[in-house]
């Protein structure tokens, strides 16, 4: 395989004066005085290979360097030292849509924006067509851009950085704008990517994309290379660290809503068929999460309930005692409640568990954490597709 | 009352428009990179553009202004002779000066956010020490030497020989001006060239 793009030792430091300084008047005025800096090493011995052909994902925390690190790689910032060695074409953007105006028309704005990505007059005329049929803005042409919908201007966006013709295209969080139909288009794309040979590189908040895509990944963190190499690895050990790091910055304290509240839900536990504690289950297996709760005055007909989501923010489901028929009558002492997921149906992934307890008609709270409580279900399944794996039946006639 | 200075309206209006292509080009151009920052910092091309689109497009401006300029002088009554066409030259030099000029700011206005407010001071300065609204003979001869090292001066009294005398001046003089534009802009822009790859964090 031929290497396409190769970074050694590529660090950037940025200097950040203690006292702003940026007029003729305060450097003036400053001569006498020393200046103080800081240096934030923005990205620090980062090297990377990559193949033609590779699908690369970058993950981190905001401020880890993801988006410094494609910028160099695009060429608008230079590294401090370090060698960078490029062996194709790049599309030197990082968000799509650049420079469209709202005032001018879809057509205006298709000349405007691929000109900006390079393209010539002749390219941009053979590809018009193909552009607006992708975006599926054709009725729409001499619409301005402003009274475009932002999932159509995203769209076209698209439409137009996909026939910026590259070896290399580096994507900066494309996803954060986009319906489900453009989003499932984007995939499309990639997966053209893919047969052509292009090579991506993918810098996403969702880890979902990048496992998706990406048979690689790196996890930045402070601007230094944490860990690489297959995505799935690199993703679980993304999630380990955000999990630590929200353990140890959310100390187990009262929401001050809830201080005065009869029922306070003091901690999760999650255990596996077997009874043994445990965050991380199988596909199949069962899910019991045990929730504790204390309390000051008795209380009739509370209604404990739980809610499910993925670590995208998908909302999977969300029982509660009343709804599951489970009616309590009265709590009259600290005790726990446990809430059987059997069998657990949720496909491979990360997940987080809000827990509540309501009165009730369900509209006051007594106690409410959200998200606070996560676990994991491991890729048990060869082909897993979708979110849960749905207890169904076959049956063929004929 | 006859006017001292023949044509004095041509005389004025054309030292005004070169004067006013030269002041916005500058000024708008200094600004240009801050401008189109949306630009810099997401996408690669070549900074130099960005001045070289703010420059031009002021250039268009003042082609403009010229086309007007040519109907109030036929207007005036002043003919309009073959050596029009050495204006052109002037109309390149002027717009490498201003070009040099820009790239210069551009560079220095990325430390000093303040430079526009003293650019626009300088301007102000300049536009009493070029003769625009009156003529290089009321200033002592001792002092023209000081006068004629403002390139703008040049162009503008050189093309007012040109459309007013229909005269076009000595080839010396000429070169004196081309060297000075190719030095102003060759400075100007080897100044951005060393901050070009920094441009987009100075930002």
């Amino acid at each position: 395989m031929e290497k396409i793009l190769t970074l050694s030792n590529v660090s950037k430091t940025f200097i950040l004066p203690h006292e702003k300084r940026d007029t003729l008047k305060e450097s003036f005025l400053g001569l006498l005085k020393k200046r103080t800096y800081e240096r934030f090493k923005a990205l620090e011995n980062i090297s990377l290979s990559l193949q033609k052909g590779d699908f690369i994902g970058i993950v981190g925390k905001n401020g880890s360097g993801k988006s410094t690190l494609l910028k160099i790689i695009a060429g608008i910032y230079q590294p401090d030292t370090g060698k960078m060695n490029i062996d194709g074409t790049i599309a030197p953007f990082l968000e799509l849509g650049i420079g469209f105006q709202p005032e001018l028309t879809a057509r205006e704005n298709i000349r405007l924006n691929a000109t900006l990505l390079g393209l010539s007059k002749k390219e941009i005329a053979q590809k018009f067509d193909a552009i607006v049929r992708f975006a599926e803005v054709e009725k729409f042409l001499d619409l301005k851009m402003k009274n475009y919908s932002s999932g159509m201007q995203a769209r076209l966006a698209f439409a137009i950085a996909k026939e910026a013709d590259s070896d290399i295209y580096l994507c900066d969080e494309v996803f954060a704008v986009g319906d489900e139909a453009f989003q499932q288009k984007c995939i499309e794309v990639f997966e053209q990517w893919k047969k052509q040979g292009k090579t991506l590189i993918l810098v996403s908040h969702n880890p979902g994309f990048i496992t998706q895509f990406c048979s690689k990944a790196i996890l930045l963190e402070k601007g230094k290379i944490a860990t690489s190499g297959d995505a799935e690895t690199v993703i679980d050990e993304y999630h380990r660290r955000i999990h630590l790091e929200s353990e140890q910055n959310s100390p187990q304290e009262t929401h001050p809503d809830f201080i005065d509240s009869d029922i306070h839900i003091t901690d999760v536990r999650f255990f596996n068929h077997n009874g043994a504690e445990t965050d991380s289950f199988k596909t199949g297996d069962s899910i019991t999460a045990r929730i504790f709760y204390k309390i000051k005055n008795p209380v009739k007909k509370p209604v404990f309930g739980i809610a499910i989501h993925r670590d995208d923010g998908v909302h999977i489901s969300g029982p509660n005692t009343k709804t599951s028929e489970y009616p309590i009558e009265e709590v009259k002492r600290d005790g726990y409640l446990d809430c059987i997921i059997n069998p657990n149906t949720l496909l491979g992934g990360r997940y987080e568990l809000t827990v509540s307890c309501f009165d009730y008609s369900c509209t006051r709270p007594y106690d409410y954490h959200d998200k606070k409580y996560t676990f994991s279900v491991e890729r048990n399944r060869e082909n897993q597709f979708g979110l849960i794996e749905l207890p169904v039946t076959w049956r063929h006639y004929g | 009352m006859q006017s001292p200075i023949p044509n004095y309206p041509v005389y004025l209006l054309l030292g005004i428009i070169l004067w006013t292509f030269f002041s916005e080009a500058t000024l708008i151009g200094m600004n240009s990179l801050l401008a189109k920052r949306d630009l810099i910092t997401k996408i690669y091309f070549p900074r130099s553009i960005i001045i070289f689109a703010s420059t031009l497009s002021s250039l268009i401006t003042l082609l403009l202004n010229l086309v007007i300029f040519l109907v109030f002088m036929l207007v005036s009554g002043l003919p309009l002779h073959a050596e029009a066409f050495f204006f052109i030259i002037y109309i390149i030099e002027l717009y490498m000066v201003a070009t040099g000029i820009t790239f210069l700011l551009a560079s220095l206005y990325l430390h000093f956010r303040d430079l526009q407010h003293i650019w626009e001071i300088l301007l102000q300065i300049g536009f009493w020490l070029t003769p625009i609204i009156y003529t290089v003979s009321i200033v002592p001869f001792k002092y023209h030497r000081y006068i004629f090292l403002n390139p703008l001066a040049r162009i503008i009294e050189y093309s007012r020989d040109i459309f007013i005398n229909h005269h076009i001046p000595d080839l010396s003089l000429n070169l004196v001006l081309l060297a000075m534009s190719v030095v102003i802009f060759v400075f100007g822009y080897t100044i951005f060239k060393s901050q070009a790859a920094k441009v987009a964090e100075k930002l």
